[in-house]
This record gives structure tokens, sequence and C-alpha cells, in this order.
């Protein structure tokens, strides 16, 4: 695999941004996607690591913020259920895996999302007296036959890992409440894993939206090609699936549809955090996060240096700090390459002089800053140096998402920072036109409604002038994204 | 040994699918623990967590070769109209860990490589009682491991299945398979006069390693395949240790 350099210039194009993922994913032990079928990968050990820590943490906030319980739920789902969840998605029939798994004449699928599976529970549990509200998420692979082109972990046939859930209500007041639970979940989660994100609400503007969910929200970034990443969605549903799927109770003999909501996010959002705090040798993960916080380098495969480093290696993972040796298999200059590519945050060499003086210079990825140590002290020093490095490199994301992004309050402004394809708010009223007519101009498209803001109240519409009643973002979504 | 013991647990749940299961919060907690105690004895001898798709190719079941006949795969179709077809995937580590194992093994150095994974694997079932949890369904969920090494010695293996066999004091019995072509070795146990499957053992030698061509250079700059083994430990392991516990243990846990 050709080795893809990412230039430091701000003006990288979406294709080098998908070459230098591809390339880093694979080469920092991400995942491989040399498996021999489009659009599937396999994780290795440290990306499997890693994203276990995203998931931990996704499932401990959507747990402790938004009270759902986890479920597991098996691949199939049967092909009647599926189809009724069809008579919502145009064609969404044909973008999915069938199989006879127990007759050729009766088909099932592998799931492709949530709704049919728990739909069908839900109704089921309803009719078996469980009391309402059932909020209920999954982490699991969903199939999803994609004919385009496939990019690891951001648009899979495989789509492992699909992290989801469905809530129903008997009460408006219970589904508001967790709506807005999940949005907090969103806003929490991302700022955890240091990626700054914007939550809109899509307008009804596409037509796809009106066919599938009542509203919908959204937790969105910018990379660093300018492209608007979509990184988890709040489905609306209202009564549209409780009525597909019979989601019912009764109060008084008469029957209710219960309101319902799902949640979804995916790998992608690895993906996404790799990217915007990646550099042109790699990754660049937090201390935090990092499965490997150090990396111990012999210098080359001398007994004592590697003594000192497996020495060094058991002593810290006793003290919680995960080391790992990487052995003179490969030159210096190779493993240090692959220790850069994988974000290891720290990083220290032994050689004749560490061996001698029972001191390391301890570096980090992220600065490059080395500090001498006392191999005793070096406990402390990681652990005094993660926290900084933390917030460091959680602080550069979210000043380059800052550059990015941008809020302004008149048409020539908005049209001059979308020609440089800056993520950008301005006001708006409700009719179309207005918005519509900043899209044809711009050639950008609507990414959404700021959904936490209320300032636009004090604006008016930059097209028509009148009282503005939102502030829309408009910006260029990456390709494929719908 | 029917499923009645199972609901009585209010564990794995009828799903509105025939032979299928959802494990509810409730049991996914117990499992969750034993899942945990289990991947920390493979992590402490050096065992890696990796993940691999469910989807595979017509390719890869070349590997297959007298484990796993053709008509027992389960087949998926892209779209209705069956434009192409792939598999499901029987088990994780043995077709799909090749390919890992393939990008990992340059050296004697990176052997011995030892990679497991906790998912699910597919096949269809034959025979009468479909409906019983303890007989793997069409889904079944289990820790699948491999190990690459430069020696032919599967004792490594046993000691591991042993040990966690006496974390769950489970009672078992070694059926080793002198005549199978890869040595199988069967782990099982009886409930109510059934016999229930705990966990497999393959010996693979050089064969499979020679046939996917993974190799590495040895000391002496030769160029050497691997020893292959692989292990699969059954969900019947932690069914059997939720209904031995029963309700209450789990009631304890909400």
């Amino acid at each position: 695999m050709e080795e893809v350099k990412l230039r430091k210039t701000n003006n990288i194009s979406e294709e080098e941004l998908i070459d230098w993922l591809k390339f880093y994913i694979n080469f920092g032990e991400i995942v491989n996607d040399t498996f021999p079928a489009k659009g599937a990968c396999s994780w290795y050990p440290y990306g499997y690591s890693l994203i276990k820590k995203v998931l931990h943490l996704a499932s401990i906030i959507l747990i402790k913020e938004a009270k759902f319980k986890e479920i597991v739920l098996p691949s199939f789902v049967h092909g009647e259920d599926f189809m009724k969840e069809c008579q919502n998605i145009k064609d969404f029939s044909e973008r999915v895996y069938w199989s006879p798994l127990y007759k050729e004449d009766d088909l099932h699928v592998v799931t492709p999302t949530i709704e049919a599976q728990l739909g069908a529970l839900y109704s089921k549990w309803l009719q078996e007296n469980k009391k309402l509200p059932f909020k209920y998420f999954t982490i699991r692979g969903v199939g999803r036959y994609e004919t385009g082109r496939t990019i690891p972990l951001w648009k899979e046939r495989n789509v492992w890992p699909f992290f989801e859930g469905l809530t129903a209500h008997n009460s408006e007041s219970d589904f508001l409440t967790t709506i807005k639970q999940q949005v907090d979940f969103m806003e929490i989660f991302f700022d955890k894993l240091g990626i700054p994100v914007l939550v809109v609400e899509r307008p009804k503007v596409n037509p796809r939206l009106n066919e599938y969910s009542e509203r919908r929200i959204e937790a969105v970034t910018i990379t660093k090609d300018k492209r608007v990443v979509i990184l988890a969605n709040i489905y609306d549903l209202g009564e549209i699936f409780s009525k597909v799927y019979d989601i019912f109770y009764k109060i008084k003999n008469t029957k209710h549809y219960a309101l319902t909501s799902a949640i979804g996010l995916s790998g992608r959002v690895l993906a996404t955090l790799l990217t915007i705090n990646g550099d042109k040798d790699g990754f660049v993960l937090s201390p935090s996060l990092a499965p490997i916080k150090l990396a111990i380098l012999p210098v080359y495969s001398r007994e004592s240096f590697t003594k000192l480093a497996k020495k060094i290696e058991v002593f810290l993972n006793k003290k919680g700090i995960i080391s790992e040796t990487f052995p003179a298999i490969s030159s210096l200059g190779k493993r240090r390459k692959k220790i850069k590519a994988m974000g290891i945050p720290f990083i220290v060499e032994i050689g004749e002089n560490e061996v001698r003086k029972s001191s390391l210079l301890l570096k980090d990825r992220f600065s490059n800053i080395s500090v001498e140590c006392e191999i005793k002290k070096l406990p402390l020093l990681i652990k005094r140096r993660s926290k900084i490095l933390d917030e460091s490199i959680k602080e550069k994301a979210f000043k380059e998402f800052k550059l990015l992004t941008k809020s302004v309050k008149s048409k020539k402004e908005l049209l001059l920072n979308l020609k440089d394809e800056i993520l950008t708010e301005s006001f708006f009223c409700d009719d179309p036109n207005c918005y519509n007519q900043i899209v044809k101009l711009s050639k950008t498209e609507i990414i959404g409604r700021n959904y936490n803001t209320k300032t636009y109240k004090k604006h008016k519409c930059v097209v028509c002038g009148r009282k503005a009643s939102q502030s829309i973002y408009f910006g260029i979504k990456w390709k494929g994204e719908k | 040994m029917d499923n009645k013991k199972l609901a009585f647990s209010d564990i794995p749940s009828d799903y509105p699918l025939p032979n299928l299961y959802y494990f509810s919060s409730k049991f996914l907690k117990e499992i969750r623990k034993q899942l945990v105690d289990t991947t920390s004895i493979l992590n402490k001898n050096c065992f890696r967590q990796c993940h691999f798709p469910f989807l595979i190719p017509k390719s890869l079941l070349v590997y297959y070769n007298n484990l796993i006949s053709l008509e027992d795969f389960i087949k998926v179709y892209s779209g209705k109209d069956k434009r192409s077809h792939a598999f499901l995937r029987p088990d994780g580590i043995f077709s799909q860990g090749i390919t890992l194992a393939k990008e990992i093994i340059k050296s004697y150095k990176d052997l011995p490589l030892k990679l497991f994974e906790a998912s699910s694997g597919y096949k269809k079932v034959k025979g009468k009682n479909k409906k019983n949890i303890f007989i793997s369904p069409e889904e079944s969920f289990s820790i699948q491991g491999g190990i690459f090494t430069e020696n032919n010695d599967d004792k490594f293996i046993q000691s591991i299945i042993s040990k966690i066999f006496k974390k769950y004091a489970i009672s078992y019995t070694v059926k080793s398979d002198k005549s199978h072509k890869y040595g199988l070795i069967n782990y099982i146990t009886s409930i109510d006069g059934e016999v229930i499957n705990l966990a497999k053992i393959y010996n693979f030698n050089q064969e499979v390693t020679q046939r996917a061509n993974i190799y590495f250079f040895n000391k002496d700059g030769k160029r050497t395949f691997p020893y292959m083994y692989t292990f699969s430990l059954s969900q019947n392991i932690f069914l059997i240790n939720i209904l031995k516990n029963g309700r209450s243990k789990i009631k304890k846990n909400e």
C-alpha cells in the first residue's frame, strides 16, 4: 500500500483525506480493509480496543443520561416485518441482504436497522401487558447493500459497530423529555470524545425525510477537507412506526398508538475522530482514549535493551498505564513510523544511555516535547502529561472547528463564506424561497437549523428582511451523504 | 432439556422469529460479567481480541474443507432480485482470522499470535429439536480463538479451556476424535440426559497456513509456515452457569 501524507495546508481535498484515512486506518492497525469482501473490514486488536472504549463511553452516557437499557438482538428480521418498514423508506428492500434462513420461499433479512426488530418486539410486549415507556439500545453489525464506493468505517456493507436505540412512549411529555435526553447524550458524548459538533434539526426540504420521520435531529461536524459529516441522528418517528408495527396501548378500550423515537451512530464516529486529530504522520489519540498509552522501543536488538524495555512495560502495566514494547523486528525508523501512525500518545526509546543512567526521555506524539525522567517517576509524569495532552488535543480540535464554522448576519457575508466552503449559519424567515435561494446561489446544501439557539429572534431574514424565525447552517456534505 | 428452565430464569426470551432469541438487559448483565471473566483469562494468556465481519465471500469457503458442507452455510442475497450473493460466517476466527494473521505475521518474533473474538456465527440447523437453545440455533454466540505458533503443541489451548471451566465449576468430559482430519477435541457435558456441547479445539497443523500462504522467517531466515489451532467456547457455558445460579442471582443484580 502506498504511503499517503496529509499536506499541512488547509486546502485538503475530500479525495486526499479519504486516501489518507484509508492508508492510516490499515497501517495504524485500526481495521484491515483487505478483507476479500467489498465493504467489510476486520478489526485489528488495537483498533478493537479503541472502538470498544468509544462504545463503552456511548453506552454509559446513554444509560445514565437517557435511562436506556441495553439488549442483544438476533441478526435477522422476518421479510414481512421488514417490508412494513419499507413502506416508509423508498427502495430500502433493494439495499439489504435477504436470506432463505429456513426455507427458500420464506425470506428473512439481515437486519439493516433496529425499527423492524424492536417494533415487532414492542408490539408483542404491549400485548403481554408490559408497561411503557420502552427505551432500549443495541450494539451490533448490520447489513446494507451499498452499490457505490465503500470506505472503511464510513460507508460499508457490513456496518460494525452500529449503535442504535428505539423508544416508545404513552405520553407526549415523556416522549419530548426523551428526545431532549438524547440530544444531551449526543452533546456530552461528543464533548467527552473531543469532537466538536453542532446539533441541527433538518427542515423538511428533503422528500426522503418526509417519508421516514416527523423530525430529524443530527450531530454534525466539519473535517479538514471542509466537508460536513453527520455523526449521529435522532429521529422523531411520531406514530409513523407504531402504526406500522401496531405498537399501541389502550385506555378505556380506546386504542392509542405509542410515540416513538430512534437514535443511531456508527464507526464513522471513530473515523471522524481520527480524521480531525490526525496529522501528516497518522493518528493522534488522546491519552484517555488510547488503548496503548506508551510505546517502548529498544533501539536495536540487544538483550540489555530488550530486558529494560520489558521491565518498564511490566512496571507501568502494574501501575495501570497500558504500555507495550515494540521489539526490534524492523528498523528503528520503521517502528517509529508505525507508532506515530497508531497515534500512541507517549514513546520512550531504550539505548545505551537509558540502560546506563536508569532515566528516560518521554516524548509525546502530539507536541513532540521530550521530558527526561527517572524510571520510577514515569507513572506520575505520564499521568500528569496525559491530562495536559487530553486538554490540548481537544482544544486544538475545537479551535480548528471554529475556523471552519461561522455565524453571519448578511447575505453577502453568507455567500462569501460559503464560497470558501465554510459551514456557515445565518438568519431566515419561514419562507423556503429565501433559504433555497442561498442553496442555488452558493451551490451548497442546507445542513440544518441550529437546534440550540434562539438568537434569531433578534434578527431579520438575510434574504427578504422579514423577521427571522430560525438560523440555518449551509455547507457541503461528504460525497454520498444524504 | 427444553427451554422451560430458561423461561423460568427470565433470560433469553422468545423473539418473534422461530429458533432465535434476544438477550434481555438482565441476561446481558449476567453474560457480560462472565465475558469479562473469560476475556481476562484469555488476556492474561496474551490473547488479543479482534472483530470480523459477518459476511464472507465464496473465496473463503475453501478453508472450511472437511469442516462444514456448503449446504450448511447460510446464503444471503443482495436485493430481492438475488443480484449477487455472499455467505454468513459460521465462525469468525477461522477463515477471517486467517486474513488478519496474514497481515500481522512476518517474523518469528510475531509468534505466537493469539487472537480471539466474541461474536455470532451462523449455520443451518438440522434435526427435530430445533427449539432448544442448547443445540446451536441458526445464530449462536461464542468465543472463538486462534493460535499461530512455531511449534506443534495444542496443550496450551487445552490448559486455557480447563482454566475457564474451572472458573465456572462446570463438569465436563473431553472426547478426542483421533480419526478426525484436524484432531478434533470435543468438550461436552450432560443436562437431563442430553449431551450439550461446550467447546471444541481443532489442530490444523500447517495445512491451512500453507494453503493461505501465511509464512514467517525463522531465526535462520528460512521461510516457514506457522502451526494453527482454533478453539470455540459455546454460549452454552454461559447459559449453564446462569441456569445453575438461577433467577435469584439475576434479581439481585438488577
